[in-house]
């Protein structure tokens, strides 16, 4: 712990906003490392530190000194962190984007990344106007919404081939219209 | 790391998942409930810490948010608040933050000297967070005045009207609340004070916690109330009694519900007349003195009128925000 940690909490408790900057000064690059290493979200992790020192702010006197003020921290954001990591790991967009790369050496630190999941999301967007309707529709059920091939083909009362016809189709335009915005390859995996 | 669970998410987290141990990972994430998720994130959290600086956070954003946090929420429509200056909250925050070695102390006081004022009309209701935590709801034709530096060096705001206040403890600075005619004093507790001007009393109900009651005129008196009490404050004698209270009626406005027990008429339209912001003149007609007792949930000033005219014989016309009444 920090030397002048326990100090700085307790003037923190009785309202000193100089110590709640130190506080932060301290503290702000392992939230937000450690958010954004969970979401892959710059904006999300951006959030979350805000929200959690705000909270920490109107709180204050609440804070047990003879606590680490770093679980104090956790106590007051694991709600929005294990509720936002759960969301991320049910998004089947957030697989995709996961192991989009395919080969594990190219992976690079959370903490460095170059296309965050917003930036994956919204290149996406963009690269979706190339589609047609029919082919945008297959598309987004199988890849954002999760749905199988055979609950697709039931939908449109198609075969479940012509499903993957037109999702293969799809995917390779997308993937080549997001190798136009953005400079990393994306491969979908098809189901 | 012997636990295979903990294994695969530190994995996850240094991007070094395979996707079959992704797969694997979204299972037990998604079986598993909050605690036990909670109990290897915390310790994950506990050893983290990176080796860079992030460039992207913004305190001066933050000290906003927190400035921020003290606007009330807007109950009704047409709330009005006296805002002394827009920035006062903010620029002391700034400055303390930001620059206090250079600003010298009587500078911050001059800040800190505003006040600020929130009014609520007759017909809405507001809540709000004071900077220290303390939340307020603010019943109909209320104001309640504090300084900007209000939780730093003292607490004390100063009330007329009717107020609900959940206090955050502190114990190094009580929590005051001026009326015209008394203080109340608390430490950590939740009670409602209805100070309106224009009624003969002014009633201090507790809730949890204890408060201290000082009457401000000639022969202070003091009291202290425990939780389910009500002090009542006569201001024509200046008696200042405590009874026990029914909690549901006294504060039940909180919840947009009114309660009136053994009430004549004319009380009964004076609080209603606030609560929903509509002027009431009884035209003609004898008044009935019959009291009442019971609940009002109604919606409106209309359907108030109609459910007490199943009591009272009378007949009223509603034009331009203001009701006449007629007794037949």
């Amino acid at each position: 712990m920090h030397e002048d940690e326990q100090l700085h909490i307790e003037k923190l408790r009785n309202g000193s906003y100089q110590s709640f900057k130190f506080l932060y000064d301290l503290y702000v690059d392992s939230l937000y490392g450690y958010t954004l290493e969970l979401t892959r979200s710059r904006l999300l992790a951006n959030e979350l530190v805000q929200d959690t020192f705000v909270k920490i702010w109107m709180n204050r006197s609440s804070i047990r000194p003879e606590l680490r003020f770093k679980s104090f921290l956790f106590k007051i954001a694991k709600n929005q962190l294990i509720d936002e990591y759960r969301k991320k790991l049910r998004d089947p967009l957030f697989e995709d984007y996961l192991f989009h790369q395919g080969d594990p050496s190219v992976a690079e630190n959370p903490v460095d990344l170059k296309v965050d999941f917003d930036d994956f999301k919204e290149h996406l967007q963009l690269a979706k106007n190339k589609l047609t309707p029919r082919q945008r529709e297959v598309f987004e059920l199988s890849k954002e919404k999760g749905y199988s091939a055979g609950e697709i083909a039931t939908r449109f009362q198609i075969t479940e081939q012509t499903v993957y016809n037109q999702l293969y189709l799809a995917v390779q335009i997308v993937q080549k219209a997001m190798r136009t915005f953005a400079k990393f390859i994306i491969l979908f995996l098809i189901p | 790391m012997t636990n295979p669970i903990e294994l695969l998410f530190t994995k996850y987290l240094s991007n070094t998942i395979t996707h079959a141990e992704y797969k694997q990972l979204q299972e037990v994430v998604a079986a598993f409930d909050k605690a036990e998720l909670e109990s290897f994130m915390e310790s994950y959290w506990l050893e983290y810490g990176p080796d860079k600086k992030f460039k992207e956070h913004d305190f001066e954003a933050l000290t906003a948010e927190i400035a921020n946090q003290v606007k009330p929420v807007v109950v009704r429509s047409h709330f009005k608040i006296v805002w002394q200056a827009a920035a006062i909250i903010l620029l002391p925050l700034l400055i303390a933050s930001t620059s206090f070695f250079y600003i010298r102390n009587h500078q911050l006081e001059k800040y800190f000297a505003k006040q600020m004022n929130i009014t609520v009309q007759s017909g809405e209701r507001a809540h709000l967070t004071l900077p220290d935590g303390t939340t307020v709801r603010m019943n109909a034709a209320s104001s309640i005045t504090y300084p900007t530096n209000f939780g730093f060096q003292n607490r004390e705001i100063s009330l007329t009207g009717e107020a609900f206040f959940t206090v955050t403890k502190d114990s190094g600075h009580p929590f005051i609340v001026e009326t015209p005619y008394l203080k109340v004093k608390a430490l950590g507790t939740v009670f409602n004070i209805d100070s309106y001007e224009n009624d003969d009393m002014v009633e201090t109900t507790l809730l949890e916690g204890s408060v201290q009651i000082l009457t401000k005129r000639d022969n202070p008196q003091a009291t202290l109330l425990k939780p389910n009490e009500k002090a009542i404050f006569y201001k024509k004698t200046g008696k200042l009694d405590v009874e026990r209270t029914d909690l549901r009626y006294e504060t039940a406005w909180v919840n947009g519900e009114l309660i009136f027990r053994s009430a004549t008429f004319e009380e009964m339209i004076k609080v209603l007349s606030r609560f929903y912001g509509i002027d009431v003149d009884i035209v003609s007609g004898k008044i009935q003195n019959e009291r009442y007792t019971g609940s009002f949930n109604a919606k409106n000033m209309t359907d108030a009128l109609n459910l007490l005219q199943f009591n009272y014989p009378f007949t009223y016309t509603l034009r331009d925000n203001k009701a006449y009444i007629v007794f037949n």
